[in-house]
Formats: structure tokens, sequence, C-alpha cells
């Protein structure tokens, strides 16, 4: 599903609160959880970041089984909470943070770094399979954080020339839709669940 | 009307000489051997020479009454990948536009017509990052022709396939703009008002051959027997069939996003395929050579590099063809050469002597090489040739 942008930060941003306010409820962090999933169901970077989840409950370990649990559920719906952002349009994301008060510039800048974040990603993944071809062991490791620091370099030049040849002046590309049913569907439960966490913290 | 008379000395101390002159709506050819200062007169024009690169500027230049100025000269650069800047193609062309002051709802309508005219509104609502580099340089052109520009100076076409390089030159022949392209292929030259060649530069290619195995075709070296490759989960390549022994080479051509690129990642194993068997190690020359060159000193690079100018710099501040070709050489290192798109940004004397070159090589040393390009001549230098 695509959201709304607007909806989509608002919608993460209760969601995540309600999971503080709550006091890592995993009643609460299951709901989030719920809520992400069905708003964006790819959760490939869970997977990836599985090694930190991971590691977070090896750590809460040491405190207590109920905590750990608690922790790492908390830290799970926090995580796809905050990836309902990912499924909005950058052009579309930066309208939104400028609608919230975030200037045109600053806001534009925001979503060129969740693009290059994409691009340096690839970069790094090209750098690793050349690296695997002509070495073996920690080499690739080493080589590819060779080959990738001149390539990120390269790459913010690159970028700088990109833009001022586009003759960037500060302004987004892009429009702010309207929010449709499902968009304010989403930002309603997002909204009650928050009121609820709150009632929770009180009593 | 443009005037560059003078010379610029980069921050690393190297000096160009520039010399150049053009009316209004005139179009030119500009040409020249490699790291001849093309590139850095196509800078000058627009002004990312001095503004971003720093380094002395002296002498006269006027481009239509006022400095290098990115308002008057829209400049398309080598490497398209680093001058996408938007996630969706209509929003790549319409970005330009919205910074020069349009609504959006103008600018993404001008978008609309640009790429029809292009014949790439196809490609209108896909996603920037899913496009092939011949398909993100032809959205980087319809930018360029969008734009309100006097002048669109173009960094070499290197990328396109040749079907839809000659379109595009042939629509930029037909703008009323002024238009400077710097390539290295003459046949393109056709139907522009003057050619200029810039003097000096060149790159004198001296390798380094081990003469002592054989000539004869050997042992097979990569099998394919209907092969199917993936790019993700979805198929690009369908029932491919060939054989490479020690000794060949093989070129695979095709158009923009055939899959060209993609069968080369297959063989190195970086794509998912079935039927294709590899009996040897893979070396491999990445697109953006950058990727592959991780030494302090060219000459750390590759062996086959003799009294060459370039040995003692680093790698990666090389120039885009310079940089090619060390990549091109590291990857004659295994037994299996992958080169894609080894020709693009070099002069046509270095990039048919380093082609033949590493030919030759190959049947010497017993290695198999495959070459995807959009070149006409290099599958006639080759044994084999696939079409896709």
């Amino acid at each position: 599903m695509k959201v709304e942008a607007r909806t989509a930060i608002l919608s993460s941003l209760f969601l995540t609160s309600s999971v503080y306010v709550s006091g890592f409820s995993p009643v609460f962090s299951l709901a989030v959880f719920a809520i992400s999933i069905s708003v964006n169901p790819e959760v490939k970077i869970l997977k990836k970041l599985s090694p930190l989840l991971l590691y977070f409950f090896l750590s809460s370990l040491l405190l207590s089984g109920t905590y750990a649990i608690k922790a790492t559920l908390a830290l799970l719906s926090i995580l796809t909470a905050g990836l309902i952002v990912s499924t909005v349009n950058s052009a579309e994301f930066s309208k939104a943070l400028n609608y919230f008060g975030v200037p045109e510039s600053w806001a534009f800048q925001v979503s060129l770094a969740l693009r290059m974040f994409k691009i340096l990603e690839n970069d790094v993944a090209r750098c690793f399979e050349a690296s695997k071809l002509e070495s073996g062991g920690i080499r690739v490791y080493l080589n590819t954080l060779k080959a990738f620091s001149a390539v990120a370099v390269l790459r913010s030049v690159a970028l700088a020339e990109a833009l001022y040849c586009k003759g960037y002046a500060g302004k987004i590309p892009g429009e702010l839709r309207k929010p449709g049913k499902k968009d304010l569907a989403l930002l309603t439960i997002s909204i009650i669940l928050f009121i609820f966490s709150i009632f929770k913290f009180l009593f | 009307m443009i005037v560059v008379k003078g010379e610029y000395t980069y921050p690393n101390g190297r000096t160009v000489k520039l010399e150049f002159e053009m009316n209004d709506r005139e179009k030119v050819f500009l040409t020249g051997k490699t790291g001849s200062g093309k590139s850095t007169l196509l800078r000058v024009l627009n002004g990312l020479i001095p503004e971003v690169y720093g380094g002395k500027l002296r002498g006269t230049v006027s481009i239509y009454g006022s400095t290098g100025n990115n308002r008057d000269v829209f400049l398309i650069t080598q490497y398209p990948e680093e001058q996408i800047l938007c996630e969706t193609v209509v929003e790549e062309v319409a970005f330009p536009l919205v910074q020069r002051g349009l609504e959006w709802k103008e600018a993404v309508e001008i978008a609309f017509n640009t790429l029809k005219k292009l014949e790439l509104e196809e490609i209108a609502e896909k996603k920037t990052f899913e496009l092939s580099d011949g398909q993100k340089q032809a959205v980087i052109v319809c930018e360029a022709l969008a734009c309100d520009c006097k002048c669109i100076a173009i960094d070499e076409l290197a990328h396109l396939h040749p079907d839809l390089v000659k379109n595009v030159v042939s629509y930029l022949l037909k703008d009323k703009r002024a238009i400077v392209l710097s390539e290295h292929r003459k046949e393109l030259s056709e139907g522009f008002d003057r050619i200029v060649k810039v003097a000096g530069g060149g790159i004198e290619l001296r390798i380094r051959k081990n003469r002592s195995s054989g000539k004869e075709v050997g042992k097979p070296l990569v099998i394919a027997k209907n092969a199917v490759v993936y790019r993700g989960n979805r198929k690009i390549i369908d029932k491919l069939s060939f054989t490479l022994r020690e000794g060949e080479s093989l070129a695979v051509v095709g158009k923009n996003g055939a899959g060209k690129t993609s069968l080369l990642r297959a063989i190195a194993g970086f794509e998912k395929c079935e039927g294709i068997e590899i009996n040897g190690k893979v070396g491999m020359a990445f697109q953006y050579p950058g990727y592959g060159l991780s030494s302090f000193r060219v000459a750390d690079e590759t062996q086959y590099i003799e009294g060459l100018t370039l040995s003692e710099r680093h790698p990666h501040s090389l120039s885009g063809g310079e940089k090619r070709l060390v990549a091109v050489l590291k990857a004659l290192k295994y037994k299996i050469v992958l080169l894609d798109e080894p020709s693009a940004g070099m002069d046509e004397e270095l990039r048919y002597s380093l082609v033949k070159n590493v030919i030759e090589i190959c049947r010497e040393e017993k290695k198999a090489v495959i070459i995807a390009t959009h070149d006409e001549k290099i599958p006639e230098m080759c044994d084999k040739v696939i079409e896709l």
C-alpha cells in the first residue's frame, strides 16, 4: 500500500510513540507490528536487521527474560512502524516535511539523502562483488572498504555536479496528494492506539 | 555566441589549454583523444569549472555575454548513473524545470511531451533505479531538451544503443538551440555544422604480453545450454546457448535493457541463472570501473601495463576513459574475462587497440573473453557474437 506522505509520517509517529508510552507493553507492540506489516508487507530489511535484533535480545537477557522479550518486541514494532515511511515516494516525503514546517531546501536534502542511501547501498554491493572475484577471507572486506571509500567520495562530488548542472535552486519536485480512505483509516487507528497507550500509562 | 580562449589549471596542477568558439544555434561535434580536455571545455561552458571544481581559469570566457553558467548551458556528463536525482522518470525530467521556476503540473506536462518525442513515454512512470544506463542517459537528454537553455553540451552518449543514439542525435540536430556533442564515434558527426578537434592528450597503450603459450583453441570455459538468467525474480534471458573455449572471444550485443550486463553478472555468479557452467576463475570490468579498483597505485592493479604514464597515480584520480582502461587490464588476470562496455569514453584508436590487445592476450594465454558492447566494430573483431 502506498501511503500518503503526511499520513505516513503522522501514523509512524503515533504508532512508535504508543509503544514508548505504553511502557513497551507486548500487546501494544504486537498491535503496532500487525498494523505496520499490513501497510508495508515488504520486510526484507527486517531480515537484514535480524542480527541486530538477536544481539539486542541476547544483551537484554542480562536484565531478565521477560524484559528481553518485551524490549525486543518493542524494537521490532518500532522498526516496522518506521518502515511505513519507506512506502512513500521521496519527493512526496520532502513535500510533506515542508508541509510540517521544515524549510524547502532542508526537506529536499532529506529526500536526496534517502535516495543516496539506495545508491550507496548499491555501490557497497558492487564493490563487494568486485572484491569477491579477486580475493578471499578478510581481504574481501578490506578491498571493499578501500574501493567504496573512493567511490563514495567521488559520488558526493558527482552529486554536487548533478545538482549544479540541473540548476538546483532549493525547490522540491512533486506534489502532495489528498489522503484516501485507507490513509485516513490508518491515521485513525494509529491515533486511537496512541490514546489507549496514554490511558495505560495513566491508569 | 560562445567564446573560450585561455587555459585552466586543475587544483592538482594539471593545465589544459582551451580554445573554442561557437555561434548561436550552431551544431558542433567535438572530437579528440582520451584525456585531451574535451570534458574540461564542456565544464567551463556551464560553469562547473571553476564554480564547483576550483582551480584557476585564465583568459576569456564569454557564454552569451556572461561567464560559464548552468542557466544557458545544460551539461550532460559522461556517467548517467551519477546525474539521476529523482525517484521516477517523470520527476527526473521535470526536476530542472521546477528549479527554473515552473509549477509542478506545467513541468510534468512538458516532461511527458518531451519523453513522447523521444519515444520514451513507456518508461515515464518507471523508477529511475530500474533503468539501464542507456535508458538513464536517454532520460537526461530529455531533461536537457525540456529546458529553456540556449545550448546543450553533451559529454558522450556512450551508453546508448547505436540505433537510439542515431535517433537522439538526429533529434538534437533538429533542435533550434546550439548543440555541442563530444564523441569519439566519428560516424555520429554527420549533420553537424562543424567538427572541432581538441588537440593534445592521448594514452600510448603498451601492454605487456606473455608469448609462451600456444594459440590453439582449448577446452570449454563457459557453457550455456538453454540458459535462463534472472534479475531479481524477473526472467531477463531465456533459452540462450553458446560454448566459449580457451582462447576464444565472444561479443554480446543488444538494445539498452536487453540483458547484456545481466548475462555477464550471471556468469560472474552475481545473478540467479540456470544452465550456465563455468570452468575457471572469473574477472570482471564493471560498467562503472571504480568498483573494482581497490589499490592505491595503478601499477598495483594490473601487471599488463608497460611504461604507462598513469602507473604511479591513484586509480580513482584518473579520467573516466583511463579508469576503464585500468579496470579492463585488471580483469585480464583471470581465466574468464568479462568486460562490460570496455570502450566507452575512449577515443577510436585507443578503443580498438585495447580490444585487439585483449583478444590477442586471451588467445595467447588461453583465456576466454566476453565483451558486452554497443560498438558496431567490436563484434567483428571477436570470434563469436550473440545478439540479445
